[in-house]
């Protein structure tokens, strides 16, 4: 969201500062020109709700800081409901998925959307989410995959192949009889930045938070911080807006411990990571207040690898063969062989219909061939 | 629902909208929205209270006068809200 010089769209300056309510130091100021006009209005609020800050959009209403005409309240105030009401039907959801999951004696942390919104913002309403995020250690993967396609939620899709999930996969999705879906992770991302990732280690030290009648876990203040730099520099959308506002949160509220983020950053490889999301955060939202690690972020000196594993998840259209494939060099040797096999042949129904194994792997490195391209011109 | 002690069930599930609460409880399907009076009712039965405290409180907050009026319609918001789950009765 770097100064083009060109002049902005009123609906984007105010979907920054949506952003960045409430957040000191934030220089934006898209709600000085009085209430926007239609056109404007409506793309705010599709965009509200794509980048996750309904909440957010409300409270500056609430708080009397984003100006709008009693029709754009309303709005807003319907908006807000349905976002409440489905964060509450995930929230019951969610209770549902850790009762059976603990009930098989499987450890569950929350990630994302609810753990995020009930442990790092003053309240729960500011922070909405559209899905639920669940993470289980490698070895109790593919149980709590069986538990979960035992009760009444389908797999979108199935495993590349037999023990891929437990492995090398990112996440098994499932979805609910009414629409709603849980991801349950096995690590955070896919790729190399997703491979190195361990978490038992960030299992270790569990937060807690209550929900109802249930104490959940959540990541700790640091891993949860780890967690939202991966989500923002490789998630799509890349730099989604809750996740940056999510990455300022904790920076500027919690008390965290830098030194043991950089280290498990660093143990993880993911180091780049947190760079490039800590300092996309703070230029997204036009952030002044400088912190350590904002200020480590600016300065971080990014190798060619490191830039070459980050442009990874910059073009959205990255196929997931290409993404498999640059997960190779992060493999132990002996692992090599078995992963690239099953992404040669995978289950039925992932195969390509009209494109070979040999096309798609020419398709693919050239996807990988053209980072190393890029990163060569600049 | 005189005399009785009432408190939020611990399964329920909400969230404050502005001056709106919305509510899910543990075992129901439907959302409840509490606004105005109901929603400062509903932030006075964090522990639990006699249903006369609720009265007196929600008088006090809305500075009008606890009178035979508000009773019935506070005994009547409580007990809707105890047959759908959202409320708990602690002591008769």
């Amino acid at each position: 969201m770097r100064d083009t010089g060109l002049p902005r769209p009123p609906s984007l300056t105010a979907l920054e500062s949506i952003a960045a309510h409430g957040l000191p130091g934030a220089l934006v100021d898209g709600f000085s020109g009085g209430p926007l006009d239609a056109r404007n209005w409506g793309r705010l609020l599709r965009d509200c709700g794509a980048q996750g800050l309904t909440g957010l959009l409300a409270a500056a209403v609430h708080d009397g800081v984003m100006p709008v005409t009693p029709s754009q309240a309303e709005d807003v105030y319907e908006a807000e409901t349905e976002a409440a009401m489905t964060g509450l039907r995930l929230e019951r959801l969610l209770l549902d998925v850790v009762g059976l999951l603990e009930g098989a004696g499987i450890q569950v942390i929350v990630l994302k959307g609810p753990a995020v919104a009930h442990l790092d913002y003053p309240n729960p309403s500011l922070r909405y989410f559209g899905d639920i995020d669940l993470l289980v250690g490698s070895e109790r993967f593919d149980q709590a995959i069986s538990v979960l396609g035992a009760a009444p939620y389908s797999r979108q899709l199935p495993e590349v192949g037999p023990g891929f999930d437990a492995r090398f996969n990112k996440c098994a999705t499932f979805t609910t009889p009414d629409g709603l879906e849980i991801d349950l992770h096995r690590t955070f991302a896919l790729g190399p930045i997703g491979i190195r990732i361990d978490t038992d280690v960030l299992m270790r030290t569990p937060a807690t938070f209550t929900l109802g009648d249930r104490q959940l876990s959540a990541l700790d203040a640091e891993s949860r911080l780890l967690h939202a730099c991966y989500s923002a520099v490789t998630g799509q959308p890349l730099f989604r807006l809750s996740t940056v506002r999510d990455i300022a949160q904790m920076l500027l509220f919690n008390d965290l411990d830098h030194a043991r983020l950089l280290a498990l950053a660093e143990a993880e490889g993911g180091q780049h990571a947190v760079a490039h999301a800590v300092a996309g955060a703070w230029d997204a939202l036009r952030l002044s207040d400088c912190l350590y690690l904002s200020a480590w972020a600016q300065q971080y000196p990014f190798t060619r690898k490191e830039r070459w594993e980050l442009d990874l998840y910059v073009r959205d259209d990255m196929s997931f063969l290409a993404l498999s494939l640059a997960t190779l060099r992060s493999l132990p040797l002996r692992e090599r062989l078995t992963y690239l096999r099953m992404l040669a042949r995978p289950h039925a129904e992932l195969r390509h219909k009209r494109r070979s194994t040999v096309r798609r792997m020419t398709s693919a490195l050239r996807e990988l061939r053209e980072i190393d391209e890029r990163i060569s011109s600049r | 629902m005189t005399g009785a002690v009432v408190r939020r069930s611990t399964g329920t599930l909400w969230r404050s909208c502005g001056a709106r609460v919305l509510l899910l409880p543990r075992h129901g399907d439907n959302v409840i929205t509490l606004a105005g009076p109901a929603a400062i009712m509903w932030q006075a039965l964090t522990v639990p209270t006699a249903v006369d405290d609720v009265r007196a409180r929600l008088a006090a907050a809305l500075d009008v006068q606890d009178d035979a009026d508000l009773g019935p319609r506070v005994e009547e918001l409580l007990r809707f809200l105890t047959e759908h789950g959202a409320v708990d009765v602690v002591a008769a």
